[in-house]
């Protein structure tokens, strides 16, 4: 329980960490910006803009022939741009940010109303489109949440169990094993986006000879693709397992009990079903939170990617300024990699049989 | 007389061939990648009609990448890049081993802080980094306006790039630390390094004579084991539009401006190419292609460095 116990405290600090960079924002203030990008027309140059304006602009960049950079003093800035957008030599006027300052006091005071605003239910709003209303996120939670456990929850058992496999295989069939063992290398360099990516080009290359849809890369109305994000996040879990277990296997296959119980004519299958599986065991258990944590970034990414409006899609989209809801939405994200921590630390203690010295 | 290995050798000279393609980038791109090489129309190489496209093109005899919205040369950008891509990526590697390096080995030599640091390694590696990391990198990011695609030097630009290094380099130390901790603890406990502590060294001494010298292969083998997850989480971010250096406004349609990189910096091109990826697939196609290449070489050489320079002569029995 000691395990469990210090599981919730981390998992807690986590939480208030989490909480803590995801309301970073409210800590920052934009001075008033001094600065303006001009986009000239051909033939117009920032050396005749500024003797046209001599008295009035400095500047900044002689090198950017085409988008220059001009500072402007604060309080002259709104008219300056309707005055210099007359001129004919201007197509564009960019306002340049202003420099960003940091107050402790007012991330504080944010922090204090984020609470409050919990306390009151308000979890934050999406929107999903300039025109309309903010959504609460409490109305698209349900099915957020959903979404998301749709594919996660089958990709990591499909992972747990063909990365568990896949190994026996490999020791009980040489050949089969030498080509895993280079599969498994080779994966390892491969990044979850570029999964993602791959499979959407080949959905796209495929669809070329049917007439038909052949795979669905990013969702469409309540049709939310499935093939893509379980291959996504069943591919990395699965190869940490497999080389988890490879190794333990292997480790298992080199004991002398092992040499003993082969030595009196247990066939290879059944050593290895009977004897070595059990131990190894608590390295599946050791290593099954860290591929929950990874299944859980690939879902983020495939969700990104593929556009599905999951817990990780609504959380990195653009469209939805998902800014207010940050701060949950990871705050969820991380409770369910804890909790699949603690589960996987109470499986532990009761599938695995602990050994200690004794002093007599 | 022992013999190196021939995948040793192979491994070592990928490593150098990689180094010098980074460091002669600049040299070695076919073409230029500078506002005079900006491309607005181009004969159509997929069409045998005499038409005039807008770039981005797609790979032909001329680009064999294809060109970005620009007109620019993809390989041309992607190795005028490298440099900066692996650059950024060793230089938060670097940071995180200068601050995690001392603190494990002083938590391990001295018995202290184990606690801690055990709990802060927890942390920041049983959830996944992107949870702890996105957040205010994009908050940052678009309080700091970089999305609006600032020049490298502009101070917005510089405070977010040594923001984005700062929250790499902390999200990683700890279980670097806690690791070296480990390991420190268990050399620390041979008989030799007790009896140094028993004859009055120093937990500096100790650590200099006797735990160091025994972990300099292990923290080689953690160093390019972390130089790859630095790159595959900087490629995360990349994918979710954030990434460090800068760039320029380029008008892709009309008044629509969107911002680029200058450098050919990998993960904002990958950034680019992930929200184009069905009309364009060969931005994002051949940015990933040079970093899955690099990983690779980086996992080989360090896996042929694991197993040793020498080939291993076979026992002869008589």
């Amino acid at each position: 329980m000691k395990k469990v116990t210090y599981y919730l405290l981390t998992g807690i600090i986590s939480i208030i960490v989490i909480f803590l960079l995801s309301n970073i924002q409210k800590g920052i203030s934009t001075q008033p910006p001094t600065r303006m990008e001009v986009v000239l027309r051909p033939g117009t140059t920032l050396e005749f803009l500024q003797e046209h304006y001599k008295n009035e602009i400095v500047v900044e960049d002689w090198e950017r022939k085409h988008i220059n950079t001009i500072n402007v003093p604060p309080q002259r800035m709104n008219n300056f741009i309707s005055t210099i957008l007359k001129f004919g030599g201007v197509r564009e006027v960019h306002m340049m940010p202003g420099m960003p300052s940091f107050s402790w006091e007012k991330y504080g005071n944010g922090l204090i109303d984020q609470v409050k605003q919990y306390a009151n239910g308000d979890f934050g709003s999406i929107w999903t489109s300039p025109t309309k209303d903010p959504t609460s996120l409490t109305k698209v939670l349900g099915p957020m949440i959903s979404r998301s456990f749709s594919y996660l929850l089958p990709a990591l058992i499909a992972a747990f169990v063909l990365g568990f496999t896949l190994p026996i295989l490999a020791v009980l069939f040489k050949r089969l094993g030498t080509f895993m063992d280079a599969l498994h290398a080779s994966l390892t360099a491969l990044p979850d986006f570029f999964v993602v990516v791959l499979l959407q080009l080949f959905a796209v290359f495929i669809s070329q000879f049917s007439t038909t849809r052949v795979l669905l890369i990013m969702q469409l109305g309540d049709e939310v693709p499935f093939v893509i994000p379980f291959i996504t996040i069943t591919l990395l879990p699965c190869i940490l397992v497999y080389g988890t277990i490879r190794h333990a296997i292997n480790r298992e296959m080199a004991q002398p009990y092992i040499s003993t119980a082969l030595s009196k004519g247990l066939s290879r299958p059944k050593t290895v079903i009977t004897h070595v599986l059990r131990n190894v065991m608590e390295d599946l258990l050791t290593i099954a939170p860290r591929a929950v944590t990874i299944a859980v970034s690939s879902m983020i990414m495939v969700e990104a990617i593929s556009t599905i409006y999951g817990l990780g899609g609504y959380l990195t989209n653009k469209r939805f300024d998902a800014s207010s809801t940050m701060a949950f939405i990871c705050s969820f994200l991380a409770v369910f990699t804890i909790a699949m921590h603690i589960l996987f630390a109470l499986l532990r203690k009761l599938l695995v049989v602990q050994t200690k010295e004794v002093s007599l | 007389m022992r013999k190196f290995r021939k995948p040793y050798i192979f491994a070592w000279a990928l490593m150098i061939v990689m180094i010098a393609v980074a460091v002669a980038g600049s040299w070695l791109k076919p073409h230029g990648i500078t506002h005079a090489d900006m491309i607005n129309l181009y004969p159509n190489p997929h069409s045998d009609k005499h038409e005039l496209v807008n770039p981005p093109l797609a790979p032909n005899a001329q680009f064999i990448f294809g060109t970005d919205a620009r007109g620019y040369d993809m390989l041309s950008l992607l190795l005028n890049g490298m440099k900066y891509t692996l650059g950024f990526a060793l230089i938060i590697t670097i940071l995180r081993f200068a601050l995690a390096l001392p603190l494990g080995l002083w938590s391990g030599a001295a018995g202290r802080g184990k606690p801690a640091l055990s709990g802060l390694h927890w942390i920041s590696s049983s959830l996944p980094p992107i949870l702890f990391v996105y957040p205010p990198l994009f908050l940052l990011y678009h309080a700091f306006s970089v999305h609006l695609g600032l020049q490298v030097t502009h101070p917005n630009q510089m405070m977010f790039n040594g923001i984005f290094i700062s929250v790499m380099v902390l999200i990683g130390m700890f279980p670097l630390a806690h690791q070296f901790g480990e390991r420190a603890r268990f050399y620390n406990d041979k008989l030799y390094a007790s009896a140094s502590s028993m004859l009055g060294a120093k937990t500096g001494w100790r650590v200099r004579k006797h735990i160091l010298p025994n972990m300099r292969e292990e923290v080689a083998f953690a160093f390019l084991t972390d130089y790859v997850q630095v790159l595959f989480l900087m490629g995360q971010l990349a994918v979710l539009g954030i990434f460090i250096g800068g760039g320029e406004l380029v008008e892709v349609d009309l008044a629509e401006f969107v911002p680029y990189t200058t450098t050919g910096e990998w993960f904002s091109m990958i950034a680019d190419g992930i929200k184009n990826i069905r009309f364009r697939p060969w931005i994002v196609m051949s940015a990933g292609a040079f970093i899955i290449v690099s990983i690779m070489i980086l996992q080989y050489f360090l896996s042929q460095l694991k197993k040793g320079p020498y080939t291993i002569p076979k026992e002869t029995t008589r």
